[in-house]
């Protein structure tokens, strides 16, 4: 039982951290390609190995 | 007579801002799910069971509405997952797309409707406020949801700033009604830690059960869909629309998560009125769990929970006919569905024609038909569509990558739309467990949809612009030869690529097809492509005078916006074995690394590939073949043979070893003897321990009048990190210069059908 709680409550967590990380990096990332101008997937992904 | 006076065209108004599409997404989000959800859930599957519930669903949600972000920013127009599957998958998948979105999202409508109705109707006839209306409550429901869905029908009529605003109004109303509601739980929980108690059992069910509690569940994460068709009417659509997805599903989820929480921990064990554990307490009222926590959570709980599913189910409506009739206009303006389905407003700049169709829907489905099991089809529609969506993505990225503008590209690509789709998957079967009625209603509203596809829209739809259409085409009989395809830029390029498909047609016996992509600007209405064609034709003819005497000849011109795409279109669509064409060794942007097109047509071309750089028209006595390791270097070294054989040219196979490694000549010429059979007296090898391998190559190539280079090709996201041997080579090599690529008969398959 204490195994499932931890287990869950890690699972819950990690989860939202997920999705804040997930959203935190999106608006960066947006931001950047916009404020780069940069439009084509290839163009953008040199960017961000640049990065 | 005609009217030839300037052509007016009638357009959607561009005034959704960010904040009212963030909030139109978490009004579609905000709806019954969540307010029906938490006490099934909780008696489903325990209080742990909630909480990870709403995480993981979060979660999935996610990586979907990365999908939708991604392909938003980059075609930002109203129509969403059916855009989307027209660019990836062509006419027919999207109109089913459209169809079922357009369904999926009115009966979710009707059901946001219905919602408001029993909540609206309990609450005034528990003040005595309704029982002068001589009818029954049913029918009292009734009449109410019809009143409010027509209430919103005219909202959405009156335009999109009038829907943004009330919308917005509403849910930013639910919104702040369920983070005081979590806060309200944290807050408890500080003053007595002890109901943290209430967790305890976390899964006193087991882990499965979370499965089922995320099925029923699900329907509250399906908001971006509505921010898809905002595409018109958002403000800076590129930049707008994918942050208002990722925002919205980021909020939601940590709501729901707080209230979720608020609620397992909203009773002490023990206290009165509360039989066994709260979790089981709570779950005992089932849909109104969450009432009976809420009430016992705070003051006036009930009174602010029936304002709150009010606000939740009209915002949840409000957005739901947005997106349904958006989805119906895309379908009329592609011509998918009757003209006057695009018809817009002129004084309110509104598609009022989509807008009284879905309007039908809603309010009959809302009157007359059991709206919980067709809500469940819905349910299965929008699951569906986020597969289409999920997959859509990952094809439009592999193939029009290069160029499409985005305004925001998912990380971790292309796993988590297949997680999504995997994820999505397991929740859609599971609906079957939920409605069967479900399962029946569903595909039966997709085969309607094909078969109005087939026997109208197939007819009537128009092409768009990404769409590749062939403008004259002269065909040959169909063979099993083997087929070259030569793609003629112009009547230079064409020169030049004559003797190279003269020797390697006749070396293989093939048929040739030489083709020509009329690339049309985007400024250049695609009606008007005929006009570039005469470039064509005259690179056709020149090409074809030369080649005509010896091979079954096919010439096609086609015109498209991309001229990569439409040569691999043709490519996939003729079988073709080999490509041959011409690189004119001008590099435009430092991102590609010999440009766009041959860049695109390298990693894409199902078959094998032959790139020509500064050929002449003349016979080579010297060839040079750096050689490497891999299929592409032997491609390169048959093709020099087949050259040497007709030029009666020298062969030199060129390579460069590391420090350490045994030079085994004789090994490596019975190796080209097996493989390639070849005559070997033309072939000589000579070997190079230079660290520098592009140098050696390039020092070595001034020998010689030929160069063939394999392509040492990489995936995309290694291409990124480091450059190849081939392509430093071909750029800066100032003799003629091939290079090839070889296709592996299970690579070409997976190619032609990805």
């Amino acid at each position: 039982m204490k195994t499932d709680f931890f287990l869950g409550i890690a699972i819950v967590f990690l989860s939202l951290f997920f999705i804040t990380y997930i959203t935190i990096w999106s608006r960066n990332t947006i931001e950047r390609i916009k404020k780069k101008n940069l439009h084509s997937a290839r163009s953008i992904l040199k960017d961000l190995n640049d990065e | 007579m005609t009217n030839s006076g300037p052509e007016i065209t009638s357009e959607l108004s561009r005034e959704l801002s960010l904040f009212h599409i963030t909030m139109m997404g978490l009004g579609m989000m905000i709806g019954a799910g969540v307010f029906l959800g938490i006490g099934n859930s909780i008696r489903v599957a325990g209080p742990g069971g909630l909480l990870l519930t709403f995480a993981l669903n979060g979660l999935i949600a996610t990586f979907t509405a990365l999908s939708y972000a991604e392909l938003s920013s980059a075609v930002p127009r109203a129509g969403g997952a059916y855009n989307f599957a027209r660019l990836a998958f062509g006419r027919g998948t999207s109109f089913t797309a459209g169809w079922m979105e357009w369904f999926a999202s009115s009966v979710a409508g009707s059901l946001y409707a219905v919602t408001f109705a029993i909540y609206t109707v309990r609450f005034f006839q528990g003040l005595d406020l309704l029982n002068w209306i001589p009818l029954s409550t049913y029918h009292k429901e009734k009449g109410v949801a019809f009143i409010i869905a027509f209430f919103f029908l005219y909202i959405n009529y009156r335009g999109a700033s009038e829907t943004g605003r009330v919308g917005a109004f509403f849910t930013l109303g639910q919104t702040v009604f369920l983070i005081f509601i979590g806060l309200i739980g944290i807050l408890v929980v500080i003053k007595d830690p002890s109901r943290l108690e209430n967790l305890n059992p976390f899964l006193p069910l087991g882990w499965t059960k979370v499965l089922i509690t995320m099925g029923f569940t699900y329907v509250a994460f399906e908001g971006y869909e509505v921010i898809a068709q905002a595409g018109d009417e958002a403000v800076d659509p590129k930049r707008n629309l994918p942050k208002a997805m990722i925002y919205s599903v980021f909020i939601v989820t940590l709501t729901y998560v707080a209230v979720a929480f608020a609620s397992i921990i909203s009773v002490k064990a023990g206290s009165a009125g509360v039989e066994g554990a709260p979790w089981e307490w709570i779950g005992s009222f089932k849909e109104r769990g969450f009432g009976e926590a809420v009430a016992r959570l705070m003051p006036f709980g009930n009174l602010f929970l029936t304002l709150a599913v009010i606000f939740a189910s009209v915002s949840a409506l409000n957005a739901t006919i947005f997106s349904a009739t958006r989805a119906s206009y895309a379908l009329g303006r592609d011509r998918m569905l009757p003209k006057l389905f695009s018809k817009i407003s002129k004084k309110r700049k509104t598609p009022w024609a989509a807008l009284i169709f879905t309007g039908i829907i809603v309010i009959g489905v809302a009157v007359f038909l059991p709206t919980m099991d067709v809500a469940s089809s819905a349910s299965i529609m929008f699951l569906f569509l986020f597969f289409l969506v999920n997959l859509s993505v990952i094809k439009i990225r592999l193939n029009m990558g290069d160029e499409l503008s985005y305004g925001f590209i998912m990380p971790f690509f292309p796993w988590l739309p297949i997680i999504a789709i995997i994820c999505q998957g397991i929740l859609a079967v599971w609906l079957v467990h939920m409605s069967l009625l479900a399962w029946i209603v569903a595909p039966f509203w997709v085969l309607a949809g094909i078969f109005i596809y087939r026997v109208y829209s197939q007819k009537h739809a128009v092409a768009t612009d990404d769409e590749i259409r062939v403008l004259e085409e002269q065909q040959a009989p169909a063979t099993e030869q083997h087929k070259i395809m030569v793609a003629v830029a112009n009547p230079e390029n064409a020169f030049e690529m004559v003797r190279t498909t003269y020797y390697l047609g006749e070396a293989k016996n093939a048929r040739i097809k030489l083709l020509h992509m009329v690339s049309v600007p985007e400024q250049v209405p695609l009606k008007d492509a005929k006009s570039f064609m005469m470039e064509g034709k005259e690179a056709i003819v020149e090409a074809m005078l030369s080649l005509i005497l010896k091979f079954p000849i096919t010439t096609t011109i086609r015109y498209c916006r991309n001229a990569g795409r439409g040569i691999l279109s043709a490519v996939k669509e003729k079988k073709v074995d080999t490509l041959i064409m011409g690189w004119h060794g001008r590099l435009r942007s430092s991102a590609f690394k010999l440009g766009s097109t041959v860049d695109y047509i390298i990693e894409r071309a199902p078959c094998n590939v032959v790139i020509l750089k500064g050929c002449q028209n003349r016979e080579y006595k010297r060839i040079m073949v750096p050689m490497g390791e891999g299929s592409n270097s032997c491609y390169a070294l048959e093709l020099a043979c087949i050259i040497a054989e007709k030029d009666d040219a020298e062969i030199l196979v060129f390579q460069v070893l590391d420090g350490s490694k045994k030079i085994e000549e004789k090994l490596i010429m019975a190796g080209f003897a097996k493989k390639l059979h070849v005559n070997l007296d033309r072939i000589k090898m000579k070997f190079s321990r230079e660290s520098n391998t592009v140098d050696a190559i390039i020092n070595e190539s001034v020998h010689h009048d030929l160069v063939i280079i394999g392509s040492t090709w990489d995936p995309l996201i290694y291409q990124i990190a480091r450059d190849s041997i081939s392509h430093a080579v071909a750029r800066r090599c100032e003799k003629p210069l091939i290079i090839t690529k070889a296709s592996s008969k299970l690579r070409s398959w997976i190619k032609r059908w990805i």
